[in-house]
């Protein structure tokens, strides 16, 4: 798929309370990203669930994750992942570096906290060290508003 | 603040977005819903893509507990990917 605008799936509807939701690319293939041959992979599950807030009803809560940047062959550059249910020992949030180094390898789990899409994204585009250009000018304001807790004014 | 039932809650919510119809909001990416149907098409797909098996077959040997450490360690992106995409179609009280 070329990179420009797209489409994301978001299964199953309708949305519900509680329930487990899952925004992916279409036919779950990952997308290439603006500027170099980059792709991105990824999968993202969240609840919606009351809020004590008073100023919001409902809040998003990030149940699991999978993002993944992939090089143009689609070999792994990176990979966040958080699947606390069922696929291995390892039910922390952590990262996979897929360029060996040697000593310790792309199946080594390296510990993170928890990494919001919007941090994730906001990496891609922000730090020089990824050739990733964003579509829109305004794309900070967007992820700000979207939940980024590293954004800044 | 009002409170609301959780099924008020939940009728509140599907309305909105059946009604508001969100597709683009604000020059957002489009955003597709799927039904359930569709979903379990798409796992199918990417099922097939990652560990090379139908949706089907995965999700009777996950629902068995039917695989091994060493395959979920071989395969661990595309098994985990499917751990999160098989979570819709089981029993999920998990987080």
């Amino acid at each position: 798929m070329p990179s420009g605008r797209g489409v994301l799936d978001l299964s199953p509807r309708p949305l519900r309370l509680g329930q487990l939701h899952l925004l992916t690319f279409p036919q779950q293939r990952p997308v290439r990203l603006n500027g170099e041959r980059l792709y991105l992979d990824l999968i993202y599950g969240f609840r919606m669930l009351e809020s004590r807030s008073e100023l919001e009803r409902f809040q998003v809560t990030t149940t699991r994750y999978f993002y993944t940047l992939l090089d143009r062959n689609h070999r792994e550059l990176l990979a966040y992942h958080f699947h606390p249910v069922g696929s291995g020992w390892c039910t922390y949030p952590h990262l996979h570096v897929g360029t060996a180094s040697g000593i310790i390898d792309n199946k080594a789990h390296l510990v993170t906290g928890p990494v919001s899409l919007p941090a994730f994204i906001r990496m891609l585009i922000e730090d020089p060290a990824f050739p990733v250009v964003s579509l829109r000018p305004d794309w900070a304001s967007v992820l700000a508003a979207k939940g980024d807790r590293h954004a800044r004014d | 603040m009002r409170r609301y039932a959780k099924g008020v809650c939940n009728m509140a919510v599907e309305k909105r977005l059946v009604d508001d119809e969100p597709e683009g909001e604000n020059g957002l990416i489009p955003i597709r819903w799927l039904t359930e149907e569709e979903a379990l098409a798409e796992f199918d797909i990417s099922a097939r893509r990652r560990l090379n098996m139908s949706g089907e077959e995965f999700l009777r040997r996950w629902k068995a507990n039917d695989f091994s450490d060493e395959f979920k360690d071989e395969h661990h992106s595309a098994f985990a990917a499917l751990s999160i995409l098989v979570a819709p179609f089981v029993d999920d009280d998990a987080p």
